[in-house]
C-alpha cells in the first residue's frame, strides 16, 4: 500500500465528545511513520472487514473509525473498543495520542 | 401511525433464567434456546455460558450486594477486589464513590420502584475503578461498571477530565444500562439507542436528585457535573433542561445535543448519535417533571420506569416512547389526568405529538409470559 493519509475519529463514550485528526504520513517524524506503516502492514489493514464487532454490545464504549488513503483507494474500519484486535489496539493508541495532543494545542 | 413491535412482548430474561436454572431438562432447554434466540441476548452471552457463575452473582438474601475492584491502570476486568459489601471506607476516593454511588442507585430502584437490583433478582453490583491510564470514559460491559481516571496521566494544565466516579449520576447512568439490558433491551443504535442513553440519564439524574433531596425545580438537570476540570468551559456533559448548552469550549467544541425534533442529528458516528439525540427524550422528561412539580422520581420517574420495564421493546423509537409513556400515565393516574397531560406536554415541547390516536390497552409481559409457561408445560393449558 502506498499510504498517503490516515483519518482517525473517536466518537461515543459516556461523554459523546468527538475526537478526530487527519495525519499526512509524510509529515510524521520518521520513527513514528515507520511504526504506523509497519503496524498497518502487519495487520493487512486493507483486508480487514469494514466493521468489526465483538460479541458483547458495550454501552458507552468508544467507537473508532480509521480511514487509510492509499493511492486512489480508501479503506475504512469502524470498531467499538471492545472489538479491537491487539494490533489494531496498538495503532489506535498511537493515533489517539496524536489526536489528543493536537486537540490540546488548538487554542 | 402506531406500530407495536413484537419485541414488546417478551418473557423477561430473569424469568427465562429462572426456568433455565430450575426447570425440568426440557423446560431448561427451551428456556435457554429462547434466551439464545433472542437477538438482544447477545449482551448476556457470557452470563449464559456460565449459569453457575450467574447464580453466584445473586445476593443470598436479596439485599444490596456490592464489590468494587481496582484495575490498577490495567485493562483486565474485573481486577482486584478492594471493597466489599459492609466494608468500611477505603483510603481511595474513587473506590468509595463507586461503592456509595451504586448503593444510592440500588436504593432509588428498591425504595421507589420496588426493583431488586439490576436484574430485579438481587444481582451483585460490580464496579471497577482505575481502568487503564488516561482513560476518559466509563462504561457498562454487559456485566459490570467500569470507570477511568480521566486525564490523570497529563500535566494538570492539560487535563480536561477528572475521574469518572466523581459525579453520582454517571454511576446511576451506567447501572441503568444494566437495567435496560434486562428489561426493554433497547438496541444501541439510532433512536432506540438514544432512548437507551436517555433512560440512563433520566435515572442517573434521579439518583442524584434523591441524594440531594432536590425537587424538579431545585435540580440542576446536569449530567456529569464536576467531570470537567477547571480547564474546560462547561458545567457538565449534558443538560437535560437545555440540551446543547452544557459546554462550549475552544478545545472540546460545543455540546452537540438537540432539544427538539427539528434539530435531530442524522449521523452514523456514535452508533447513530445515541449520545447526541438523547437530548430530545431527556428534555421531554425534564418538562414532564417540571409540569408535575415536587420530586421528579415520584410521578415522572414512575411513569418512565414502568415504560422501561413493561412497555418499550428493543426497536422502539421516540414516537413509541412518547405514546407508551402517555399510555402508562393513563394506567397509573387516569385518562386525562394531570400526569397524562404533563407527559403530553413534555413530548409536544420537543416536537412529538401524542394522544391523537387512541392507544389500545396492553397487558405486556403477562399474557406473553403465561403463553410461554404454557408452551413449556409449566402452566396449565387453556
Ligand atoms: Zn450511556
Amino acid at each position: 500500500m502506498n499510504i498517503r493519509k490516515i483519518k482517525f475519529e473517536r466518537t461515543g463514550g459516556f461523554a459523546g465528545i468527538r475526537v478526530a485528526t487527519e495525519i499526512e504520513i509524510e509529515d510524521l517524524p520518521e520513527e513514528q511513520r515507520n511504526e504506523i506503516l509497519e503496524l498497518l502492514d502487519d495487520m493487512d489493514f486493507e483486508e480487514l472487514p469494514a466493521k468489526l464487532s465483538g460479541g458483547l454490545p458495550v454501552s458507552d464504549e468508544f467507537v473508532y473509525s480509521i480511514v487509510v488513503e492509499a493511492g486512489e483507494e480508501e479503506y475504512q474500519i469502524v470498531a467499538g473498543e471492545s472489538a479491537l484486535p491487539q494490533d489494531l489496539q496498538s495503532l489506535i493508541e498511537l493515533l489517539e495520542k496524536q489526536a489528543k495532543r493536537r486537540l490540546r494545542k488548538k487554542d | 401511525m402506531h406500530i407495536y413491535h413484537p419485541m414488546n412482548c417478551i418473557v423477561p430474561p430473569h424469568m427465562l433464567e429462572e426456568i433455565a436454572s430450575r426447570g425440568t431438562a426440557a423446560q431448561r432447554e427451551l428456556a435457554i434456546s429462547t434466551l439464545k434466540a433472542s437477538e438482544q441476548m447477545r449482551g448476556q452471552r457470557r452470563a449464559l455460558s456460565d449459569f453457575a457463575g450467574a447464580v453466584s452473582r445473586v445476593a443470598a438474601v436479596g439485599g444490596k450486594e456490592r464489590i468494587v475492584y481496582d484495575a490498577r491502570n490495567g485493562s483486565s476486568l474485573p481486577g482486584t477486589p478492594v471493597r466489599k459489601e459492609g466494608d468500611g471506607p477505603s483510603a481511595d476516593v474513587a473506590v468509595n464513590e463507586a461503592y456509595d454511588g451504586s448503593g444510592a442507585t440500588f436504593d432509588l430502584y428498591k425504595d421507589i420502584y420496588n426493583r431488586n437490583s439490576i436484574d430485579n433478582n438481587g444481582m451483585r453490583m460490580d464496579s471497577t475503578v482505575h481502568y487503564r491510564k488516561g482513560y476518559d470514559n466509563a462504561f457498562w460491559n454487559g456485566e459490570q461498571m467500569v470507570y477511568g481516571d480521566g486525564d490523570e496521566d497529563l500535566p494538570v494544565s492539560d487535563r480536561l477530565f477528572n475521574r469518572f466516579t466523581i459525579a453520582i449520576d454517571i454511576i446511576g447512568h451506567e447501572l441503568t444500562h444494566g437495567v435496560t439490558q434486562f428489561e426493554a433491551k433497547l438496541v444501541y443504535s439510532y433512536q432506540a439507542g438514544a432512548l437507551n442513553e436517555s433512560m440512563s440519564d433520566v435515572f442517573g439524574s434521579l439518583v442524584k436528585q434523591r441524594v440531594l433531596n432536590h425537587t424538579a425545580a431545585q435540580a440542576d438537570w446536569i449530567i456529569g457535573e464536576g467531570l470537567f476540570t477547571p480547564n474546560v468551559k462547561g458545567v457538565g456533559i449534558r443538560s437535560m433542561k437545555e440540551p446543547g448548552t452544557a459546554y462550549n469550549d475552544p478545545v472540546l467544541g460545543r455540546d452537540p445535543q438537540p432539544g427538539h425534533m427539528k434539530d435531530y442529528v442524522n449521523t452514523s458516528s456514535d452508533n447513530g448519535g445515541v449520545h447526541i439525540n438523547s437530548g430530545i427524550p431527556n428534555r421531554a422528561f425534564y418538562i414532564t417533571a417540571m409540569e408535575l412539580g415536587g420530586y421528579a422520581w415520584e410521578k415522572a420517574g414512575q411513569i418512565w420506569y414502568v415504560t422501561l420495564r413493561d412497555k418499550l421493546g428493543s426497536t422502539s423509537q421516540f414516537q413509541d416512547c412518547a405514546d407508551l409513556t402517555y399510555a402508562v400515565a393513563a394506567e397509573l393516574y387516569g385518562v386525562n389526568s394531570l400526569e397524562q397531560m404533563a407527559v403530553k406536554k413534555g413530548w409536544a415541547d420537543v416536537g412529538i405529538a401524542v394522544g391523537d390516536v387512541p392507544v389500545p390497552p396492553t397487558e405486556p409481559g403477562e399474557g406473553c409470559l403465561a403463553s410461554f409457561l404454557r408452551l413449556i408445560g409449566a402452566a396449565p393449558s387453556k
